[in-house]
Formats: C-alpha cells, sequence, structure tokens
C-alpha cells in the first residue's frame, strides 16, 4: 500500500485547493447576494443583437 | 419631468458622507419600487443609457443599488435623477449605514466556517471509514493521526462561535443551545485524543465534525431567512432630516442640520419636512402638520409664527429662522421614542427558546448524573455514552425546526399579502388581548363618496368637472363618480392644482376655485367659489371598508376586546362606531398621535392598527403593531406588520397564522422530544455509538424538514 504515500498528500492538496477556492470565492463577495443574480440571465446584451444583426444580413433564412 | 431636488449630493458639506471614494466615486441608493427581475435589469442597463455611469450593482433582497461613476463626466445629482427616469424612488443611503440586517462580515465568516467544516468533515469521514470495515495496524493509526490533524481547524477555528455563545450564555445564566456544542466539541476532542495517544481505536473525529458542519448549515439556513425576509427600513425617511439648505446671501446651499445655530435662516422647499424648529420669515406659507396631530387638512402660518419641526410645506418656498434643533423639539422626540422602542422590543425571548433551554438542562444534568454513576464501572465506557447522548440529544427542533416553522409562515403571510417585519410578531400575536382600531384609512376606504348634492345649476357641476379634470385627489374622484352622466364639460384656462388647497382656473373668463372647507362635524368639505364668493359646499364622506364589520367580528369571537381610537371628532366618529358594531365606552375621539400612544401603553399586549405614517407613534408602541395604509417603507419603520391588500380580513388571516404557526412548532418540538427521549435512553443504554448519532442526528432533522415540507403543501 505504499501507493498511500503518494495519494493521501495529494488528496490532502486537492481538498486545500478546494478550500482555498471556496474562501477566494467568498471574499470575492459571490456568495453575498444569491438571489439577485438569477435574475440577470434575462438581460438584453449585445450577444443577442449581434446574433440578430447576423440572421438579417443572411436574409432572415 | 420634474425631478426631486437631489442637490444636496453635489453639495461639499452635506454630499461626501453619501458617496464613496476609491478608484471612482461610489453612490448607494435604497430603491423604492423595485419588485422583480425587470427592474434589475433596468437599473443594471444604467451604464448602457447614461454617460458617466460606469457600473451599476443591484440587489432584488435589499432593494438597493450601488453605482459607480465618472465624477468628471457626470454629478452625483444627475445619477439620482436618472434612477428616477426609470421610474422608481431613489433614496440616498450614508456610506455609514448597514444595508442589511445581519452584517456582511458575518455572514461571510459563517460561510467560511461552513466550508471548512464540511472539507475537514468529509476528509476525516473518508480516513475513519476503512477502520469503521476492520482495518488496523499501522495504517489505522495513521489515519486515526490523521484525523486528529484535521480535526484541529475544526475544533479552533469553526467550533470558536459556539465557545463564544457558551461562555457569554454561562455569564448571562441562561442555557443557550451553543452550550452542547461546545461541550461535545471540546470535550469529544479531548476524549479521543486521549484515546489515540493511548492506542484505542476509539475515537470520534469524525462524529464530532460532521455533527458541527451540519448545525453549521442550519445556522448559515437561519441567516439567509433573516437577510431575505427581514427588512431595514429605519434609514429611509431618517436622513432627509439631518440635512438643511442655509440662507446665503447668494440664495442657499445645503449644509448639514447641526451646522446652523438658531437664529439663523434657512430656506424651506415645497415637499420638504421641516427639520428644525423655525420662526417663519417669509409672509405666511401653508404646511400640512399630519405627522403631528395625524389631521390631514392644511394649516396656514403667518409671519412671526413657529412652525413646529415635523411640519411639511405645501407652499413653493418658505424662509425661516432657526429656533431649536430638531432634537430639542416634540417631533424629535417622537422619532427618538419610536427608536427606543424598537430596540426594547427585539430582547424580548421567544416560545422555543425556553422550550430548548429546558431541554437542555434536562440533558445535561442526565450526561453529568450519568457520568458520576457509570464512572465507577467504567470511565471510558461513561464518557462515550455521555458523549453520545450529548450528540445525540443536541436541539436540532430548535436548530431547524423553529425557523422552518417561521419561514413557512412568512411564505403563507406573503401569500396572504401580510408583509411582517419581524418574526416575533407571531408569538407576540397570540398573547394580544386588545385590539385598537384607527379611523381613517383603517376601518374607512380611502376613497371619499359625494354625501349630497346641493341645489344649483347643472353648469356649476359640469364646471367642477372640468376644474377636477386632471386632478389626482380622492375629492376629484368623488366627484367624477358622483356626476358621471355629466358628458360634456367646458373647456379651463389657467387650471391650477394646489395641494392641500384645491383648484382653481378659469372659465368662460371667470374665476373659479374648489377649495377645502374646515368643517366641525363631517370630514371632508369643500366650496364652490366664482370670483371669490362662495356658491355651494359639498360634504363628503369616506365609505366603510366592505369586510370590517365581518373581520371586526371575528376578531370578537376570539375573546379579544375592540376599541375604536381616532383624531376626528366625535360627531363623525360615532355613526361609524354604531355601524360596526362598538361599545360606546369602546369609542374614543379627538385623540392626537400623542394621546393615542399613551392609550396604547397604558395597556398591556394591545395589538394596534392604523395609518403607518399618522399613526407611527402608537403603531410603535403597541405589542404588535399593524399597518393598513401609507407607504410601506413608512409603515414598516413604526409598525411590524403592513396589510398590502385593501382588506380588514389580513388581521384575521394573521391571527389564523399565528396559531397555525404554534402548533407547528409544537409539534416539531414535541417530535424531537420524542426522538430525544427515545435515542438519550438508547445511548445511555449503550446501544448507540457516536457515530450512529452523529448519523441520526441529521436523520431526524431531515424528519422534522420533510413533515414541514409536507404541511406547507397542504
Amino acid at each position: 500500500m505504499t501507493i498511500l504515500y503518494l495519494m493521501i498528500p495529494i488528496s490532502l492538496l486537492l481538498a486545500g485547493f478546494f478550500v482555498f477556492g471556496f474562501i477566494w470565492s467568498i471574499g470575492d463577495g459571490q456568495m453575498d447576494d444569491l438571489e439577485t443574480p438569477r435574475h440577470r440571465i434575462f438581460a438584453v446584451d449585445d450577444f443577442d443583437q449581434t446574433n440578430h444583426e447576423l440572421n438579417e444580413k443572411k436574409g432572415n433564412s | 419631468m420634474a425631478f426631486s431636488d437631489f442637490s444636496f449630493l453635489d453639495s461639499d458639506s452635506v454630499g461626501p458622507s453619501y458617496t464613496t471614494k476609491g478608484r471612482l466615486r461610489g453612490l448607494r441608493f435604497f430603491v423604492e419600487g423595485m419588485r422583480c427581475g425587470q427592474c434589475v435589469r433596468k437599473l443594471e442597463n444604467l451604464p448602457a443609457t447614461t454617460p458617466g455611469v460606469l457600473s451599476s450593482r443591484a440587489n432584488l433582497t435589499q432593494k438597493t443599488v450601488e453605482i459607480e461613476f465618472d465624477s468628471k463626466v457626470i454629478q452625483p445629482s444627475k445619477v439620482a435623477e436618472s434612477i428616477e427616469t426609470l421610474g422608481f424612488v431613489p433614496i440616498p443611503v450614508t456610506t455609514d449605514i448597514e444595508l442589511s440586517t445581519l452584517s456582511q462580515k458575518t455572514q461571510r465568516q459563517t460561510w467560511i466556517r461552513l466550508g471548512v467544516a464540511g472539507a475537514c468533515a468529509a476528509n476525516i469521514m473518508t480516513f475513519s471509514f476503512s477502520t469503521y470495515f476492520g482495518a488496523s495496524g499501522d495504517w489505522a493509526t495513521a489515519f486515526g493521526w490523521l484525523s486528529f490533524a484535521l480535526y484541529l481547524p475544526v475544533v479552533t477555528y469553526v467550533a470558536w462561535p459556539f465557545y463564544q455563545g457558551a461562555y457569554r450564555s454561562l455569564k448571562q445564566r441562561s442555557l443557550s443551545i451553543d452550550l452542547p456544542m461546545a461541550v461535545a466539541s471540546l470535550a469529544g476532542f479531548v476524549f479521543s485524543t486521549i484515546q489515540l495517544i493511548r492506542g484505542q481505536s476509539d475515537y470520534y473525529f469524525d462524529s464530532l465534525s460532521g455533527f458541527l458542519f451540519l448545525i453549521l448549515v442550519s445556522r448559515a439556513i437561519q441567516q439567509r431567512l433573516q437577510t431575505q425576509f427581514l427588512s431595514k427600513n429605519e434609514f429611509a425617511q431618517g436622513l432627509e432630516l439631518k440635512r438643511l439648505r442655509k440662507l446665503v446671501s447668494s440664495g442657499w446651499h445645503w449644509v448639514k442640520a447641526e451646522e446652523i445655530k438658531a437664529g439663523q435662516g434657512f430656506v424651506v422647499l415645497q415637499g420638504d419636512t421641516l427639520a428644525a424648529e423655525g420662526l417663519l420669515e417669509s409672509d405666511s406659507a401653508l404646511f400640512s402638520l399630519a405627522w403631528l396631530t395625524g389631521e390631514s387638512n392644511s394649516r396656514r402660518f403667518l409671519k412671526g409664527a413657529t412652525v413646529p419641526a415635523g411640519s411639511v410645506l405645501l407652499s413653493p418656498k418658505a424662509i425661516f429662522l432657526l429656533n431649536k434643533p430638531i432634537q430639542d423639539t416634540q417631533f424629535g422626540k417622537i422619532l427618538e421614542t419610536v427608536h427606543d422602542i424598537e430596540l426594547n422590543k427585539s430582547s424580548l425571548s421567544n416560545m422555543s427558546d425556553r422550550w430548548s433551554q429546558v431541554l437542555l438542562g434536562v440533558v445535561f444534568a442526565a450526561a453529568l448524573i450519568f457520568l458520576g454513576i457509570y464512572w465507577s464501572v467504567s470511565p471510558q465506557e461513561a464518557i462515550r455514552r455521555s458523549l453520545a447522548l450529548i450528540i445525540l440529544a443536541c436541539p436540532c427542533a430548535m436548530a431547524f425546526g423553529t425557523p422552518l416553522a417561521l419561514a413557512s409562515a412568512l411564505k403563507r403571510a406573503r401569500r396572504h399579502g401580510l408583509v411582517i417585519k419581524d418574526l416575533s410578531v407571531l408569538d407576540r400575536l397570540l398573547s394580544i388581548e386588545t385590539v385598537a382600531f384607527d379611523k381613517t384609512g383603517t376601518l374607512t376606504d380611502s376613497n371619499l363618496t359625494l354625501v349630497a348634492v346641493p341645489s344649483i345649476a347643472p353648469v356649476y357641476l359640469k364646471i367642477i368637472l372640468a376644474l377636477e379634470n386632471e386632478s389626482h385627489h380622492p375629492i376629484a374622484f368623488a366627484f367624477r363618480k358622483a356626476f358621471s352622466h355629466l358628458e360634456s364639460h367646458p373647456p379651463v384656462t389657467g387650471l391650477r392644482e394646489s395641494p392641500g388647497v384645491g383648484v382653481s382656473g378659469y372659465i368662460y373668463g371667470r374665476f373659479y376655485e374648489l377649495k377645502h372647507l374646515n368643517t366641525r362635524t363631517k370630514e371632508i368639505a369643500c366650496g364652490l367659489f366664482e370670483e371669490g364668493i362662495l356658491l355651494a359646499k359639498f360634504e363628503f364622506s369616506a365609505q366603510l371598508r366592505e369586510d370590517a364589520l365581518a373581520s371586526i367580528d371575528k376578531i370578537r369571537s376570539y375573546g379579544l376586546k375592540t376599541h375604536l381610537l381616532s383624531g376626528d371628532t366625535e360627531g363623525s366618529v360615532f355613526p361609524v362606531a354604531e355601524q360596526l358594531g362598538f361599545h360606546p365606552t369602546e369609542v374614543h375621539a379627538s385623540l392626537s398621535p400623542c394621546d393615542k400612544a399613551s392609550w396604547v401603553n397604558k395597556r398591556q399586549n394591545t395589538m394596534m392598527i392604523g395609518d403607518g405614517i399618522n399613526d407611527g407613534l402608537a403603531l410603535a408602541s403597541a405589542s404588535v403593531g399593524v399597518a393598513a395604509s401609507g407607504s410601506i417603507e413608512a409603515a414598516l419603520k413604526s409598525s411590524k406588520v403592513y396589510l398590502a391588500k385593501p382588506s380588514l380580513n389580513g388581521l384575521v388571516e394573521l391571527f389564523e397564522l399565528a396559531k397555525h404557526t404554534k402548533r407547528h412548532v409544537r409539534h416539531n418540538l414535541l417530535l424531537s422530544l420524542g426522538y430525544n427521549l427515545s435515542g438519550g435512553v438508547l445511548a445511555l443504554m449503550g446501544h448507540i455509538h457516536p457515530f450512529t448519532a452523529a448519523l441520526l442526528m441529521p436523520a431526524s432533522s431531515g424528519l422534522i424538514i420533510f413533515l414541514s415540507w409536507l404541511r406547507d403543501e397542504k
């Protein structure tokens, strides 16, 4: 079971990486407001407009 | 479009307390009228529509928006106006005010602790699983020490708030939920470490960390519920009273209210609330003293008169000399009292706290007694079983069950159009003995009806319609309803509407006015004047709300006493009281807002229903204050509940909700009690391993959540 000498440190390192990432995301304010982001996805933005222009160029096909 | 006056945001003395500095300047607003996703999108689209606005971040839960802008391109006041253009009412917020009920720091810390606890618990469990399946020898010991190492951040950082809470509760000589968690976490740690050092396999780092993680989950849920459902609106009304327009030779400029000394001049514009008591310098001006007297009629003051703080200016402009700063005035004292009352009321303990203290006391006593008795048989077994007991008997019903019941109560309340500000309301509703009703706007509709048409020529009725054509005043609606059969009306030139006074204009070359008349008996009257001569008087009465009688009778059937409190004269109050079945001793007329408040104060366990703005003091003094009218933000400043639907049936639903919730909480508590008793006995008899205990605990919580969900669906 000597493989465990490698696996345990790697798994702990991986876990530590994720915990660090989680703490960073909280410090970045990503968990502060979980209500409002769900409404943002419906915003009309430039991407839609570009799509529309492309369709027009193709002659509405 | 006329904008509200945001010029104070640009001023040098007042502006800086609103704008944050950084790479860019920032402004925060509380946005009245933000209710849905589209509002969020409109507000966040500001950078695209308004040059100079660089970023806009809305928060639907707090109803706020934070904007960053380039001060070289756009002024702060224009930023505010751009929000107003979208159709909202922006209220600028000073930088020192915390926007949500729970500080951002506390919330973030809970999340971080949750993450650390989860990561550690999961990894510890990974290592200990092998030992449960029979691993032994060197690797088992290694896993044991790894578990110990991973438990260190848990016992120190994650459990820290529980130690703090436990210490605090012991100092106050009360038992709180933090105690068993602190004890279990520490005692379990010490015991498990000793066992590990001795080479025994009897350690519980997995159970302990798992159990702490689950408790943190419930705490995080509780905090989310708090921020979602409880609103913090106190700042909305108060900020405008901190600034004044100081009179200077070139006109006026904004200063903080405390910077104006007695005898110095200040200017007030239409719609402003007086933020100080002033001596009127202008020849005459019209004010509304609704905040102080509850009357909606306007009062005219002449030069040299002292105008009280809290009056609202109805005339376009008035100049004053400062007499007394706001803290020294009656109005300022009212505001302070409302604030103090709010602080006191929030320290009431509620039902489940009492229950949980009892349960905890019993559990600790049982654990200690058992420890003492069983120590002589086998100290390790004694500790193991007590630990199992404490982990198992952790009052999860209090942690999960009561907030769940309250959250489902809030959901139900929302469905019925009840906006509840404070969860303690539901508990206090059950001990209410008296219910006091305000009359105007609460028992009566805000719509008016014309009582009788005096005998004048129909052409004058058409003139009235012409004058009231563009008015949104309740009187105008009443006229239009009464004279709807008249088809055409003559054209008007020079039409003017003066708020609080009336309408006027020129028809066929003659000057006509429809003005308010002050009367003794009926509530509202106005007169039609031609060239200054009174032609006819019109009287209006407010209609009773349709379900008023039914709702009040239902409330009486609960065994509650009902009273009517009104600022109007006896003549207009008694007819309404009779119709609604009030006994003469239950009717109190001609009360000022202060009188109403002292009446409410003298009686314990009183519920008051009134107008959120005019009856503010009485509503705040009552055990439960319910605002039936007025703007929601102003109402929630003084009262705990707001009826969004214009029906008094909301009150009946409120009582039903309180009863239902109490039953719900009681069921949850009984369930947890049953589980705790049976589980506790089994644990002390040695049938439950601490690990099993740690598993049973979330299972029982899951059961409670499931049952609550079933109840919701009914």
